[in-house]
């Protein structure tokens, strides 16, 4: 938007955070508009933004006389770069200058390739054009009056002028129109700093107003406890509404009424029920729309960001986290085309006050089993686990990784339990029969690449809580294209049509013999797609599941072809590919897993069983003589009955490496020092490596890196690329008997692995927000 | 206070239409005893032979089947015009006529009647309520018996409008968008109704009542409580929209050249 006209006018002024509030100031000076104008209509500070004049001049009228061309929109540089994808081009004469631009290309994507930024409210690249909000208009030569740039296709040899008198007149009558009834309350607007409307009107907007009668009134609307609404401030650019029904798939906001009683609402009281709704909070230009638990916390300006990224699902989403003083204020989304494009999922958005609660901020040890846990120093708890660790055998200790741990830590942990002669490593993954096969533990079509399938089956899955950006990319396919869905499992909403073919494992057999009529869909289709849930895997008969997935795969020739693997599996969680990469041994059953349960690998009662912020442990499976060692950072079901508690760091403290669903290895950063004395994953196990005497070979963090290149050179080498599986490789590893035989169990139906999306790990659990949100709209 | 010494060069009017606020009310449903999600709805078979009839004309998509929206909210505001029959309605002239069922502009469309139209329709709700909050001629709730829908638009305005409304608010004792106690009348004031050669006028659930005085419009008022006959059309001695002095134009076939051959065109 203007960020790039702000920042020029602000790099013209001050530096830095000064800067900004002069701007601001400078936007409200303009453009008070009450009757107490005449007072406010003082000579400018020298050190004002050159951008709005340095001195106010006065008319007769008492009026201040704006220079008559726009401020030119940057450094005009016409020498663009052409994306190659699209050759065609035509030329469009822009403010005098000829330029190339895309063919079909509306007139403000014209502009925008040539780097100028024409003011908007209602265009949204990623949805429908509005053109409603009138702000973009520009001039054309010979058409009778300004047009909407969003809205008017660039066809060859049209002039267009983006700041003639005309345009800037007509653009400061559009704003004229907007603010008449938009009500001045920018100092108590969460969304001052950083709207759409306070800095265009810093550039369109008069230095008073001339309506004489009040604004408008409008009811506010209760969307739920992640929306605010202050619908008085709404500009009625719509881009709410053409998300909730473009991308989110829900139906409930409209605009209702008409004229100057039109109101943006639900009509009936609805709340808004969707996992990504927080986006309209980004998308309203203006404070209308904010987020509930940010109200009145803090200010754009004072926030410091960090470019990081979620680990609350498989889904990886690129995020910005926003601190002050050392404290989460916000989670936003960021750009990435591959991943979340510009969406996050609500609980991506608002979990991160689950980061401020029920923290473990300082080791803890329980000097009795009878006893409450007390705290420790460093010294004394490592001490003691590494004392466990010398005097436990290896086979007999036992290591579970949980959902949110990342790819280094859990190498140190594989390292450090090998070390002790100990196997026995787990995850919290049901990925059962196919852990050793990655282009079944991924999801093989990468994110992206789900908008090219023609045809999709889903296998005991909710997409639309397990990964619902992945959902709404397939709404899209299903929308544009007419994709054809079928589903084998909960019979749920998922914003678009689908055939639903039962929810029992005979379906699915069915689908595997090849008698069911939709495989002859999947046979027809150029790229098939098959995603399965983890949900098929958390069932005593996970391993026919997996045996009739794999036939199902392997015997639907386009599903695993060059340069396209139609099969993959919907992971939730962000340890998962990462820890089934480094070979961590898959839980059979997370849900049913006690400790010492697992696929039958241990033998003996665990002695020594040490938690990575696991905590779906079954208490009654733990044999009582267990010493449990829990290293996280909430104290959530798993630190309570653990015998030792290492303080660890949450995703925002440290830099940690994460693969997504699609086996992208990112990098989360450090936003925030973790709480009180708690420190780094992976030092913490290499600190009790010291103290146990077998010292891990690698020290810094480029020791640990170096070590997991060597092991899992995918997760390593920091490019956030994927490696593929290649076709011939993943064809031979899924390949099954079709004699095999196994027993099914037909009664249980397939399930998804979650059934609350708003609460899947310590840090959702913990968060108030994701509690009412529960409350609210879980079943 | 403002500064005397800042001109005003121009202020504008923003205010809402009397329609739109005092008239409609507000274009967010409140449940209320009759009027809520679970009210129970049924179309009459009168309603289905309607609808069937309706439906037939848009393409059998969904967004075609959308379009029908507009005719079945009128449907539904048919169905619960309960005040029709009361209304005895004296043609003003010859070639004028009553209407023998309601039209719709007497009902209402209950909330549950929007829901009955999004099913049948197979669109979101939300698609059905903003077509039904966009037209003043959809009541989203219980009007009174008689809805007197007075226009105020300029023509009606010149000609007294507001002074009609003056004297309705005086005998009934209500205001725009109230309706009386006994639940008789309900008071809107609307837009143009395109009557305005005979204005000032009202039109009171399915029938215009034109060349209104102050006074007749108070005994049209007692008349339709009373359940006395009314007259409806103009109330003066007008036929039709003719101005005083009789038919001045257009006595005579139009001379030509025509754009095409009328003669050509078969009788009927
Ligand atoms: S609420 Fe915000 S996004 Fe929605 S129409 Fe209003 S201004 Fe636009
Ligand atoms: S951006 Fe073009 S009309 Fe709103
Ligand atoms: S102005 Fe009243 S009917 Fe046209």
């Amino acid at each position: 938007m203007l960020a790039a006209l702000q920042a020029r006018a602000a790099a013209t002024a001050r530096p830095g955070r000064v800067s900004l509030q002069l701007l601001h100031k400078g936007a409200r000076g303009v453009r008070s508009s009450d009757a107490r104008a005449s007072s406010a209509v003082q000579p400018a500070q020298p050190s004002q933004p050159a951008a709005v004049s340095a001195v106010v001049q006065l008319d007769e009228a008492g009026f201040a006389v704006l220079p008559k061309e726009l401020p030119s929109m940057r450094g005009v540089d016409f020498k663009q770069e052409l994306d190659p994808r699209y050759a065609e081009t035509i030329e469009v004469i822009i403010d005098g200058h000829p330029v190339q631009v895309q063919k079909g290309s509306s007139l403000i994507q014209a502009c925008e390739q040539v780097g100028i930024q024409v003011p908007r409210f209602c265009y949204h690249e990623r949805l429908s054009v509005a053109g409603n909000c009138r702000m973009c208009l520009v001039e054309i030569e010979k058409a009778p009056k300004p047009v909407a740039a969003c809205a008017m296709p660039a066809a060859p040899g049209m002039k267009v002028f983006t700041n003639s008198p005309i345009v800037k007149k007509a653009r400061e009558g559009v704003m004229e129109f907007l603010l008449a009834n938009h009500p001045l309350d920018c100092p108590i607007c969460d969304q001052g700093g950083e709207c759409d409307l306070q800095d265009q009107s810093l550039f369109f907007g008069s230095d008073r107003g001339r309506t004489t009668e009040s604004r408008r009134g409008v009811e506010d609307k209760n969307l739920g406890p992640l929306v605010k609404t202050v619908m008085t401030r709404c500009i009625h650019c719509t881009r709410c509404v053409r998300f909730a029904t473009e991308v989110a798939g829900v139906d409930e906001l409209g605009t209702v009424g008409r004229g100057n009683a039109m109101e943006i609402g639900t009509y009936v009281e609805r709340m808004l029920d969707s996992e990504i709704s927080g986006n309209i909070v980004d998308l309203c230009p203006v404070g209308a729309l904010t987020s509930k638990p940010y109200a009145f916390t803090a200010r754009p300006w004072e926030l410091r960001s960090v470019e990081s990224i979620d680990v609350l699902d498989g889904y990886g989403s690129n995020i910005r986290v926003d601190t002050r003083g050392g404290e989460v204020m916000r989670i936003l989304p960021r750009l990435n085309e591959d991943i979340n494009e510009e969406w996050i999922s609500d609980k991506t958005r608002f979990a991160y006050d689950g980061l401020k609660r029920q923290r473990l901020d300082t080791p803890l040890i329980r000097p009795d089993p009878e006893m409450p846990l007390q705290p420790a120093t460093w010294k004394d708890a490592l001490t003691l686990v590494a004392q466990k660790f010398k005097a436990t055998p290896g086979a007999r200790i036992g290591a579970f990784a949980g959902p949110l741990a990342d790819v280094e830590s859990m190498l140190a942990l594989k390292d450090l339990c090998n070390a002790f002669d100990s196997e026995a490593i787990h995850c919290d993954v049901p990925a059962g029969p196919l852990a050793d096969c990655r282009a079944a533990y991924t999801l093989g079509s990468t994110i992206a690449g789900v908008e090219e399938a023609d045809a999709v089956l889903l296998l005991s899955t909710d997409l639309k809580r397990e990964a619902p950006l992945l959902n709404a990319r397939l709404r899209r396919r299903v929308y544009h294209d007419g994709v054809r869905v079928a589903s084998v499992g909960p019979r749920v909403p998922l914003t678009y049509e689908y055939e639903h073919l039962g929810d029992s494992v005979s379906q699915l057999l069915e689908l595997a013999n090849g008698t069911h009529p939709f495989c002859k869909v999947l046979a027809g289709a150029q790229r098939p797609l098959v995603l399965v849930g983890t949900g098929a895997y958390e069932r005593t008969d996970a391993r026919g599941v997996a045996w009739a997935v794999q036939k199902l795969v392997t015997s639907v020739p386009a599903l695993i072809q060059d340069g396209w693997l139609g099969f993959g599996t919907v992971q939730p969680t962000a340890a998962a590919v990462g820890a089934l990469d480094l070979g961590l041994t898959p839980l059979a059953s997370s849900a049913a897993a006690g400790v010492g349960a697992s696929d039958g690998a241990i033998a003996e009662p665990l002695g020594l069983v040490y938690l990575l912020g696991y905590d779906s442990i079954d208490l009654d499976r733990l044999s009582p003589d267990a010493f449990v060692v829990y290293q996280g950072h909430h104290g959530d079901v798993g630190a309570e009955t653990a015998d030792v508690v290492l303080p660890g760091s949450a995703y925002t403290e440290k830099v940690g490496t994460y693969a997504n669903m699609e086996g992208r290895a990112q990098r989360t950063a450090r936003a925030v020092s973790p709480p009180g004395e708690a420190r780094d994953d992976w030092k913490i196990l290499r600190a009790i490596s010291e103290l146990a005497g077998k010292p891990l070979p690698y020290a810094g963090v480029d020791g640990i890196r170096e070590r997991l290149a060597a092991v899992a050179p995918q997760l390593a080498d920091g490019t956030e690329s994927i490696h593929a599986v290649s076709p011939d490789i993943a064809k031979a590893m899924l390949a099954v008997r079709a004699s095999d035989k196994f027993d099914f169990d037909t009664k249980t139906p397939f399930a998804s692995c979650i059934d609350n999306f708003y609460m899947t790990d310590a840090i959702s659990r913990a968060s108030t927000t994701m509690a009412s949100c529960t409350k609210a709209f879980a079943k | 206070m403002r500064a005397a010494s800042v001109q005003r060069p121009a202020s504008r009017l923003f205010r809402t239409s009397a329609a739109l606020s005092a008239g409609q009310g507000t274009h967010i449903h409140r449940d209320s005893a009759g009027n809520s999600e679970s009210t129970p709805w049924e179309w009459t078979p009168e309603s289905l032979k309607k609808i069937d009839m309706y439906l037939a004309r848009y393409p059998d998509t969904p967004q075609g089947k959308m379009s029908a929206i507009m005719p079945l909210l009128w449907v539904a505001q048919q169905q619960t015009d309960e005040a029709h029959a009361t209304i005895k309605a004296k043609p003003s002239y010859d070639g004028a006529f009553a209407f023998d069922s309601p039209q719709g502009s007497g009902g209402w469309v209950p909330l549950a009647a929007m829901h009955a139209i999004a099913d049948l329709l197979g669109c979101p709700r939300m698609a059905v309520y903003e077509v039904a909050t966009f037209f003043t001629m959809y009541n989203r709730n219980q009007q009174g018996k008689f809805h007197i829908q007075l226009c105020a638009t300029t023509p009606c305005m010149v000609c007294g409008a507001y002074d009609i409304l003056a004297s309705i608010e005086k005998h009934l004792g209500i205001k725009c968008g109230e309706t009386t106690a006994d639940g008789t009348f309900t008071l809107t004031e609307v837009e143009c109704l395109g009557a305005c050669v005979n204005a000032p006028m009202v039109q009171i659930n399915d029938y215009f009542f034109e060349d209104l005085t102050p006074q007749s419009v108070v005994k049209l008022l007692d008349d339709l409580k009373a359940g006395n006959p009314v007259k409806i059309g103009p109330q003066n001695a007008r036929v039709h929209s003719l101005g005083p002095l009789g038919r001045t134009s257009l006595k005579s076939p139009p001379k030509g050249p025509y754009c095409r051959d009328l003669s050509q065109i078969p009788a009927n």
